[in-house]
């Protein structure tokens, strides 16, 4: 990867990760820390990089760095199931957004970070796979329970509303 | 009353046999003997009717439409609708999966409303969130390309240092060398207008050359041209006086100037003699200032110990500060114009954004 490629990548993906980040983080200041530090790793090997490969490069990188990070500051708490205890207060029956990122926050962290990978970037199973060191089926059954969650969760809510 | 094997049929038993009958649950034989007990009682005959028309039969009408979705051997079944609708949504299925999909979707609303919840779980990307400075991300390769040279380049590269040293070194040398002949010719100056106000007074341009002690000297000079031959003879005065006569004829001899330098190079002890020259024209200077001071006191100027003071406090105060100003200020722009040269030729920059010098290597731009 050249300098050129390089920087032609910051301009293309540096919001891409930051988004997939500081979903998963909710924290503008982490969020932008883990993306400086995920570039300048990859300024650092930028010559054994491929330039077809950097953006899953990249975002390989990030999402090590953020789970690095967790581990570390250990600001949110690592949740694998899904938080049931919903209360649903004054909530406006047409912000489905708003009830999706309440639902998403209430996922656990590796499956939020599936469904942003899927939903934000549209990688594949593989690709997902190749990120998150899982492999596919992981992949598959986690973001099919994840999705089922979320869905499980409009419903519930719907039926409040 | 009649037999069914090894069962007696009677008005006490018939409606068992009559169930048993519409059940199908009798023989031939059986059933034969069931409908003769009927024929031979005939106010049971309605009672067995109705028994048999209590009986469902299977309406042909009814039949399940659109059973494909029974079979498990087809891609999308009441078994896994679920997950080939998720897979949908992800987009891991092939254009004709796809199409089995939306076909078997559209054919049930149960499954329609789910693909329709399912959809809503998927999250759109947030435009408006961006990375705050990009800037900072941005990089520039600042590799310096190091050029590996054999003993033969880096011997003519040592021999280039070596000649632009020496002719440095030269050229700073040759500078000292004009300052200090710049003095002297000041005093030679010095000296032929002195000789010229002994033979004549009366030149204009060699009075300018005392253009620094400016009022003194025209005052004097004025008095020598109003009083010529007053002025010869305060001259002489002078002359004998403050001036030994050997000095007198050190400078008659200095009017050839190179062999003047060669004698102060070779002899140091000389370099009196151009002190002597400061000195001479600074006595001059004070005889014109204070004439009659020194025709009272011509002790106090005329010793030599005195002369050796003025001469030590002149010239450092005259020369040597312009002359390692000058020397400084050459060396510093010569360094920084080839500074410019080198950074416009390559498009290098010899310092990074801290203003770090980049030393050690050698850039050269393949641009």
């Amino acid at each position: 990867m050249t300098e050129r490629e390089y920087n032609e990548c910051v301009t293309t993906y540096a919001d891409n990760v930051y988004r997939f980040i500081l979903k998963n983080l909710r924290n503008e200041e982490d969020a932008r820390d883990v993306v400086q530090t995920a570039f300048e790793k990859m300024w650092i090997h930028h010559d054994e990089v491929d330039a077809s490969k950097s953006k899953s490069y990249l975002f390989t990188v990030a999402y090590r760095q953020m789970i690095d990070h967790i581990r570390k500051v250990k600001r949110i708490q690592l949740k694998e199931e899904f938080n049931e205890n919903v209360k649903v207060q004054n909530r406006p029956a047409n912000n489905l957004k708003k009830i999706l990122d309440e639902a998403l926050a209430r996922l656990g962290e590796t499956q939020r970070t599936l469904v942003l990978l899927k939903d934000y970037e549209g990688y594949s199973y593989e690709e997902i796979g190749q990120i998150t060191n899982l492999s596919e089926s992981q992949v598959k059954v986690y973001l099919h329970r994840a999705r089922v969650q979320l869905k499980e969760y409009l419903v519930k809510v719907e039926n409040v509303i | 009353m009649s037999k069914i094997e090894n069962m007696i049929i009677n008005r006490h038993n018939y409606e068992e046999c009559f169930i048993l009958y519409w059940d199908n649950e009798l023989s031939a034989s059986q059933k034969q003997v069931v409908e003769n007990f009927v024929k031979e009682n005939q106010d049971l005959e309605e009672e067995f009717t109705i028994l048999g028309q209590t009986r469902f039969v299977p309406d042909n009408n009814i039949q399940l439409e659109k059973k494909e979705f029974l079979l498990n051997n087809s891609f999308i079944n009441i078994t896994n609708y679920e997950e080939q609708l998720l897979n949908y949504i992800d987009d891991e299925v092939t254009a004709d999966q796809r199409k089995e999909i939306e076909r078997f979707t559209a054919q049930y609303s149960v499954v329609k409303q789910e693909l329709s919840l399912l959809q809503k779980t998927k999250l759109q990307p947030e435009a408006e969130v961006v990375f705050p400075d990009k800037s900072i991300l941005y990089r520039r390769d600042e590799k310096v390309r190091v050029i590996s040279m054999t003993w033969f380049r880096v011997a003519v590269a040592a021999a280039i240092i070596l000649i632009a040293g020496f002719a440095t070194f030269r050229l700073i040398n040759s500078k000292n060398g004009d300052t200090s002949s710049f003095a002297k010719i000041d005093n030679t100056k010095d000296q032929l207008s002195d000789k010229k106000t002994d033979q004549s007074i009366s030149n204009p341009s060699e009075k300018i050359s005392k253009d620094t002690k400016n009022d003194l000297v025209n005052t004097d000079k004025k008095s020598t041209n109003e009083q010529p031959t007053d002025k010869k003879n305060l001259k002489r005065t002078d002359d004998e006086a403050v001036v030994p006569n050997t000095l007198i004829a050190k400078r008659e001899n200095k009017n050839n100037l190179p062999e003047e330098r060669k004698n102060i190079n070779q002899q140091p002890d000389n370099m009196n003699t151009t002190g002597d020259g400061i000195i001479a024209e600074a006595t001059v200077l004070i005889k014109k200032d204070d004439r009659t001071a020194q025709a009272n006191q011509p002790d106090a100027i005329n010793t030599g110990f005195e002369k050796s003071d003025v001469t030590l406090k002149a010239n450092p105060t005259l020369y040597i500060p312009e002359q390692e100003e000058r020397e400084k200020g050459g060396i510093k722009e010569f360094l920084r114009k080839t500074t410019r040269v080198f950074e416009r030729r390559t498009r290098i920059q010899t310092t990074t954004d801290d203003n770090k010098l980049l030393v050690g290597a050698f850039a050269v731009s393949l641009k």
